[in-house]
C-alpha cells in the first residue's frame, strides 16, 4: 500500500470543485450524467434474467454491451444455455421457413452420397426433385421437414463445437488471454448474432420462395433461388463473423500496449482464417447429416 | 467405426456429460436448468467448459476453496469488504468495467491473500492459546525427587538445572512474545489493507457519481488490486 498515493487520492475528493477546475477530462456533473450513471448502474445479468427476449434485445440493440456481459466470468456459465437457445430458436425458424418454401414449390432437394459424386455415379450431391401430388404438409407428414430442420439445427451448432480447439488455439497465437470457456461464450455469441440476423433476413428470402411459389419460372433460375435458400445461413453467418472479430478484438486489452497494435492485425487475420475453417466445416456437416437422415 | 456406433458413443458421452452437469449444480435453480440437461447429450462439446469452470465464486487456490469454515468477526469483515467490492465493480458497468477486467486476476489474488492472512492469524492464535496453557509457572518449586536419585544421575548441581530450567523458560517466553507481536502486526496488516481497500471502494462510488473519468476508475482499480502486493510483502518480511 502506498500512502502517499492514498493521500493524493483523498486531497482529490476532499476539494472536488478545484479537481474539476484543474482537470479537462472530468465531466462537468448534470441530470443527464446522472441519468446516464443510473441506467449504467442497472445489472446487465439482470436484464437478462428479467425474460426470454431481454438477451435477444441486447444482441440487437447493445451488442457492445453484450461484448461486455460475456467477458464477466460469473455470468459465463448462465450465458451458455441462453444463447445456445437462442442459435437454436433462430435455426430451427430458418428450417421450417425453408421447408414451407419448399413444399410451396413443390419441389424437395434429394441429397446424394459424397461418394457416389466422387465415384462419377452422380454429378452433382443435391438435385431438386419435383414432388407429384404434394401439398403443403406432405413434406411434415412424410417428415422431410423434420429432417432439413434437424441438419441445420444440430449441423451449424455442432460445426462450431467442432471448430472450438482450432479457435482456442488461434487465440494463444495472436496473445490474446482467453479460457476455453471465454472461446465458447465467444462462439456461442457469434452463432447467436448469425442466427437473429438469419431470422431478420428471412422475411426477404419468402418473398423470393412466394414469387417461386405463384410464378411458373424456368428450372434453373428457380433451383438458383431454392439454393441461396440453403446457404443463407452463411450469409447470415457474416454478421456472427464480425460478431466474432469484435468481441475477440475486446480482449486485446490483455496484451501489452506496445504489441497490441501488431497483433490486432494478426488477430483479424485469424479470425477470418477461423471463419474459413467453420465455413469448410459446417457445409460437409449439415449436408452428412441430412444425407444420413434421409437414408 | 460405423455412423450408427459414433452416433451411439457421442450421445453416451452426451448423457454423461448431462449428468455431470446435473450432478454439479450448486445453484438449486433447476427450472433454469432444464434445456442446458437436455441439449448437453447432443452439444456436449460446448458445456465441457461449463462443467470444468469454477461454479462459484469462492477464492481458490492450487484448487483448495480458501474461505473458512470458522465464522469470526474477521471472516465477516473480509465478507463485507468482498461485497462491497463486488457492488463497486458492478457500478463500473457502462462506465470503466475493462478495468476490473484487465484487474480481475489481482483482485482474486487479493480475496485469496486475504483469507490466507486471516487462517495464519488464526492458527498462530491457535498456537499462543495452547502456548499459554501448557506454560510452566515460573515460581515451580525445585524437584525434590533430583535429591534422592543416585549420586551419578545428578553430578549437575540442582541450582545450574534449576537456572538452565529458568532461561529456556525465559527463552520461551520471549520466542512467544515475539511470535505474539507477529500475529499482532499480521492482524494489523490485514485489517489496515481491508480498510483502505474499503476507502477506495467509496472513492470508486464518489467518483462515478461525480462525473470523474474512466482514468480515475482506472487508477482506483489498480491501486485496490495493488494492496495483494502489499499483503505479500509483509508475509515475506515477517
Amino acid at each position: 500500500m502506498n500512502s502517499h498515493v492514498l493521500e493524493s487520492l483523498r486531497k482529490t475528493f476532499d476539494q472536488p470543485e478545484t479537481a474539476i477546475e484543474s482537470n479537462a477530462e472530468w465531466v462537468v456533473f448534470d441530470e443527464e450524467t446522472s441519468a446516464s450513471s443510473t441506467q449504467a448502474n442497472v445489472n446487465p445479468i439482470e436484464q437478462v434474467r428479467s425474460g426470454p427476449l431481454a438477451l435477444l434485445e441486447l444482441i440487437l440493440k447493445n451488442p457492445v454491451q453484450l461484448d461486455r456481459l460475456i467477458r464477466r466470468p460469473e455470468y459465463q456459465v448462465e450465458l451458455v444455455p441462453r444463447l445456445l437457445a437462442i442459435s437454436l430458436i433462430g435455426f430451427t425458424f430458418f428450417g421450417v421457413a425453408m421447408s414451407l418454401v419448399l413444399s410451396a414449390a413443390t419441389v424437395w432437394p434429394h441429397l446424394f452420397p459424397i461418394e457416389a459424386v466422387l465415384e462419377g455415379k452422380q454429378v452433382t450431391p443435391l438435385r431438386f426433385e419435383t414432388l407429384e401430388a404434394s401439398s403443403l404438409v406432405t413434406p411434415w407428414l412424410n417428415g422431410n421437414a423434420f429432417k432439413l430442420i434437424a441438419a441445420y439445427a444440430i449441423g451449424l451448432i455442432a460445426a462450431t463445437g467442432i471448430c472450438l480447439p482450432s479457435l482456442y488455439f488461434y487465440g494463444l497465437l495472436s496473445g490474446v488471454r482467453m479460457s476455453m470457456m471465454d472461446v465458447v461464450i465467444h462462439a456461442l455469441k457469434s452463432k447467436a448474432v448469425a442466427a437473429v440476423t438469419l431470422v431478420g433476413i428471412l422475411p426477404i428470402y419468402a418473398a423470393f420462395g412466394l414469387a417461386i411459389a405463384i410464378f411458373p419460372l424456368p428450372a434453373v433460375p428457380r433451383n438458383s433461388v431454392l439454393l441461396l435458400g440453403l446457404i443463407l445461413p452463411f450469409i447470415a453467418g457474416l454478421s456472427g463473423t464480425y460478431s466474432l472479430y469484435r468481441g475477440l478484438s475486446t480482449l486485446t486489452d490483455t496484451m501489452a500496449a506496445d504489441r497490441r497494435l501488431d497483433r490486432e492485425c494478426f488477430l483479424q487475420r485469424l479470425v477470418l482464417s477461423w471463419s474459413g475453417v467453420f465455413s469448410a466445416v459446417s457445409p460437409v456437416l449439415i449436408f452428412t447429416l441430412w444425407q444420413r437422415l434421409q437414408g | 467405426m460405423g455412423y450408427g456406433v459414433t452416433i451411439v458413443f457421442y450421445l453416451i458421452i452426451g448423457v454423461g456429460i448431462a449428468i455431470a452437469l446435473w450432478v454439479s449444480d450448486e445453484t438449486g435453480r433447476s427450472k433454469d436448468k432444464i434445456f442446458e440437461r437436455l441439449t448437453a447429450p447432443f452439444f456436449w462439446p460446448i458445456y465441457i467448459p461449463v462443467l470444468l469452470a469454477n461454479r462459484s465464486t469462492i477464492p481458490v487456490i492450487d484448487g483448495k476453496i480458501t474461505r473458512p469454515s470458522v465464522v469470526d468477526g474477521m471472516s465477516q469483515l473480509i465478507g463485507q469488504v468482498e461485497s462491497e467490492l463486488e457492488t463497486a465493480f458492478g457500478s463500473l458497468e457502462g462506465w470503466a468495467e475493462n478495468v476490473f477486467v484487465n484487474e480481475r486476476n489481482r483482485i482474486s489474488e487479493l480475496k485469496v491473500a486475504w483469507y490466507q492472512q486471516a487462517d495464519r492469524i488464526r492458527e498462530l492464535d491457535q498456537l499462543l492459546e495452547v502456548a499459554a496453557k501448557e506454560a510452566v509457572p515460573s515460581n515451580t518449586e525445585p524437584d525434590t525427587t533430583l535429591a534422592a536419585k543416585p549420586a551419578d544421575q545428578s553430578e549437575i548441581p540442582a541450582t545450574e538445572n534449576q537456572s538452565r530450567i529458568a532461561i529456556c523458560e525465559q527463552t520461551r517466553r520471549e520466542n512467544l512474545a515475539k511470535l505474539k507481536t507477529v500475529r499482532n502486526q499480521m492482524y494489523d496488516n490485514l485489517m489496515s489493507t481491508l480498510a483502505w481497500v474499503r476507502e477506495l471502494v467509496t472513492m470508486i462510488h464518489l467518483a462515478k457519481y461525480t462525473g470523474a473519468p474512466a482514468s480515475r476508475a482506472e487508477e482506483l482499480v489498480r491501486q485496490i488490486a495493488s494492496a495483494v502486493e502489499g499483503l505479500a510483502t509483509v508475509a515475506e518480511r515477517e
